[in-house]
């Protein structure tokens, strides 16, 4: 059997056909009335199935012409149509000799029984037109009535899915527009309010509102458009956590969209006026599994929500969720880089302030960034400066370079203390404290500390000074308290046991020695420390002698000869603490000398602005090894130069003066030096008396 | 009894001195650890009575060179400090006397270790 399928729509042309082949028919095919009309000719089919608005030709034309023609007149035409489906078209296409209407879509079963039923019916001759055929003028009438129908229809489709059309481009419009706005906007607040008024500007939606959530449940805000003033109380209830169902609901759920349905679930809707719909559409604004907040939006009263729609509504929300979190990343990165900045600022700061040199070197030794502090420190005038100079320029002592340069190479160096020079090439102590830190092009890096100790080791020192100088007390002391206890013990015996009164009178002349010892011990204690404080002033020095020796002679029970060669008189720039020198020096020929008779030349002269009283005894002298040992340790100070040795040096230093023991055959020499006034005038007479009267004195 | 007596202190020697001759001892005296060295070498002494406490060089460098002359010198040694006993009974000398004493002390110690 031949079936002649006529439709303009390939895809139900193909369906058809198929579905004809399928069940044992030959078919052949036309996509309009006049290529139908031409293969009915050529073709005889036994059937035409044929649609009924095509162009060139429609159905009805089609079938008025079959009919019209004698060969093709007995052929049954079926019509499957979409578009004529109200009882006028079914009644036009029967008047016009068709067998049966059929309208699409039907199951395929049910339309090969319709088609197989025509064709039987075709087969045995018992088909016959159902109706009289029509008159050509009713034909027209209820042709043209179809048409018009038809028009009507077409263009209330057209106006329906213009409308739709333009609604989704606003749509796409707002999405553009809030893409634009999410790229160039920076601030969560603002976004937020722009995003909904382009929502609303666009056309697309008739109402919104956007809330942002800062924890699970709570909006930390909330901004709307297009809700009047039905927004302030919706706030209100929003912002204390007061969420109407559809907020709960959405909130709880798994699904990025949610339509509402107002009248079932929330009757009290705060959107009632402001929502032409009933439904209502809330998005969720998700990132990950991170909500950031809902989107609600309202349609116009006309448009309905559909997957489409939907879609779309997700892509917003994608959207500002996406937006949100690179603003939270944006907000992240700025706080840390601001915390970055300040702690810079501070380390700057701290860096820039501290009376610390610090800088920082490359692991060859350059330097690469210093403070303030540490070219000051240096004395130079700029940073610039500095860092032109060369480690071996600020280093003074290059051995202790080269072990620094050692220590550093193994990392750490705690407080490396060692000198340095100034620009103007004066030396201070300073220490250095250095560590490494690799930096991000991943280079070795030193940072080095340095502070100027001077003062510190300066303390140090004193504090050196100070317990060597307790050592010295407590040691000269326990020595010569010591003997002086000793002596006066053993004069008291001697006392106790002697018989004459000679004998008796010898010691307790021992014991007034020791008494008196005792009494300048603790003198010479008092004066080591007024010493320094005490006033230089012009001194005679001629006199100073006299009274020495005067005293001297007092002291010791001895016989003491003096021989004086002063070459003038003196004026000198000291005190009355010089008397002690002279006493101690006297004091120690005195006691060394075992013979009864003590000799004692004392001569001066005037060398270099200073005057040099040479006094020589004729004693044991000291040894070789004692006086190495008194010289050796008159600077560090020790018990091995005693008590008298280093209170004369005291002395004669706070006078810039000094004295020194002479390598002599015989006897001590001891040259005592000190600065002059003036070089004095003629020989001193007074000095040539006293020397007289001493010598008889020292006969008595 | 022929004894030396060191010690840097003048008033001490000669006190020691003539009071131990009174009692028939033969005395010597030095007033540093360098010239009491050389007259133990050139004279037998039967008792060094030394201060441990001298400027210079002090009692124990001293003894140990008087016990390198002569290892069975005998030594007696006087000092102010009493925390030193131990140390120089330890080290060999005969006996320890703690300044200030009487000097009957002295005699009785030339007795009692000579």
């Amino acid at each position: 059997m031949k079936i002649l399928v006529v439709d303009d729509n390939e895809t139900d042309l193909y369906m058809l056909e198929t579905l004809l082949k399928g069940n044992g028919y030959h078919v052949i095919t036309a996509t309009n009335g006049v290529e139908a009309l031409e293969k009915a000719r050529q073709e005889k089919p036994d059937m035409i199935i044929s649609d009924i608005l095509m162009p060139k030709m429609d159905g009805f034309q089609l079938c008025r012409e079959l009919k019209k023609d004698e060969e093709l007149k007995d052929i049954p035409v079926l019509f499957y149509s979409a578009t004529y489906t109200n009882e006028g078209s079914r009644k036009l296409a029967l008047g016009i000799g068709a067998v049966d209407y059929i309208i699409k879509p039907m199951e395929p079963d049910e339309f090969i029984k319709i088609v197989k039923k025509v064709l039987d019916e075709y087969g045995k001759g018992e088909l016959k037109p159902t109706e009289k055929p029509l008159e050509e003028k009713v034909y027209m009438k209820l042709y043209n009535e179809r048409l018009i129908q038809k028009l009507e229809k077409k263009m209330l489709d057209l106006e329906k899915s213009e409308k739709y059309i333009r609604h989704l481009n606003g749509v796409l419009r707002a999405i553009g527009s809030v893409n634009q706005l999410i790229v160039r906007e920076n601030d969560r607040d603002v976004l937020l309010q722009k995003a909904c008024d382009i929502l609303i500007e666009a056309r697309g939606y008739s109402a919104t509102w956007l809330g942002f959530l800062k924890d699970n449940k709570n909006f930390a805000t909330v901004a709307g458009s297009g809700l009047r003033e039905d927004i302030s109380r919706f706030y209100d209830h929003v912002m204390r956590g007061d969420h109407p169902p559809c907020i709960k609901k959405a909130l709880a759920q798994k699904d990025l969209v949610m339509v509402v349905d107002k009248t079932k679930e929330c009757r009290d809707c705060f959107f009632k006026n402001a929502y032409p719909r009933k439904e209502t559409v809330i998005i969720r604004i998700e990132n990950g599994d991170k909500l950031f907040g809902l989107l609600a939006i309202s349609l116009a009263s006309d448009v309905a929500v559909d997957s489409e729609e939907k879609g779309l509504l997700k892509e917003v929300a994608n959207d500002i969720a996406l937006a949100l979190h690179n603003i939270e990343l944006e907000e992240k990165r700025k706080q840390a880089e601001e915390a970055l900045r300040e702690s810079e600022r501070k380390f700057r700061n701290l860096i820039e302030s501290v009376p610390l040199g610090v800088s920082i070197s490359t692991s060859r030794g350059n330097v690469s960034d210093v403070n303030p502090a540490i070219w000051k420190i240096f004395g130079y005038d700029s940073k610039e400066e500095f860092v032109e100079v060369s480690g071996e320029d600020y280093c003074y002592n290059p051995k202790d370079r080269e072990r620094f340069v050692e220590l550093h190479k193994k990392g750490v160096v705690k407080g490396f203390e060692t000198r340095f020079k100034r620009k103007d090439g004066t030396v201070f102590w300073g220490s250095v404290t250095s560590t490494t830190r690799t930096t991000e092009s991943g280079a070795t890096e030193f940072i080095n500390v340095f502070e100027d100790i001077t003062n510190r080791k300066r303390l140090e020192q004193q504090r050196e000074k100070s317990k060597k100088e307790a050592e010295f007390y407590a040691d000269v002391l326990g020595h010569d308290v010591g003997n002086l206890d000793q002596i006066t013990m053993g004069y008291l015996y001697l006392l106790q046991i002697a018989k004459d009164e000679e004998t008796r009178k010898k010691n307790i002349n021992g014991i007034k020695r020791s008494i008196m010892k005792s009494k300048r011990l603790a003198e010479s204690i008092k004066t080591l420390k007024i010493i320094k404080d005490t006033k230089i002033e012009k001194f005679d020095l001629n006199e100073s002698i006299e009274r020495s020796i005067k005293n001297i002679k007092e002291y010791s029970d001895k016989e003491i000869e003096v021989k004086l060669d002063i070459d003038k008189h003196y004026y000198v720039k000291a005190n009355d603490f010089l008397d002690k020198v002279f006493f101690n020096i006297l004091e120690n020929s005195v006691e060394f000398i075992f013979q009864d008779k003590v000799i004692i030349d004392i001569k001066t002269e005037e060398k270099n602005d200073f005057c040099n009283v040479h006094i020589h005894d004729n004693g044991i002298g000291i040894s070789k090894e004692k006086r190495e040992d008194i010289l050796e340790n008159l600077e560090t100070l020790s018990k091995r130069t005693g008590m008298g040795f280093y209170l004369t040096k005291k002395i004669l230093e706070r006078f810039n003066g000094k004295f020194e023991i002479k390598d002599v055959k015989k006897g001590t020499e001891i040259v005592v030096s000190i600065p002059v006034i003036n070089g004095g005038s003629a020989r001193n007479v007074h000095a040539q008396r006293s020397h007289k009267r001493n010598e008889q004195e020292g006969r008595r | 009894m022929r004894i030396l007596i060191i010690d840097d202190e003048v008033e001490i020697l000669t006190l020691f001195k003539d009071f131990m001759e009174v009692f028939g001892h033969k005395v010597e005296i030095a007033i540093d650890g360098q010239s009491g060295l050389e007259k133990f070498k050139n004279t037998n002494f039967d008792l060094v009575i030394m201060d441990y406490r001298m400027y210079g060089r002090d009692g124990i460098q001293v003894s140990k060179d008087i016990w390198g002359i002569d290892k069975d010198a005998k030594i007696l040694f006087v000092s102010a400090d009493s925390s030193i006993k131990e140390k120089t009974i330890g080290m060999g000398a005969v006996g320890f006397l703690l300044k200030p004493f009487d000097l009957e002390d002295i005699i009785n110690s030339v007795k009692k270790y000579v």
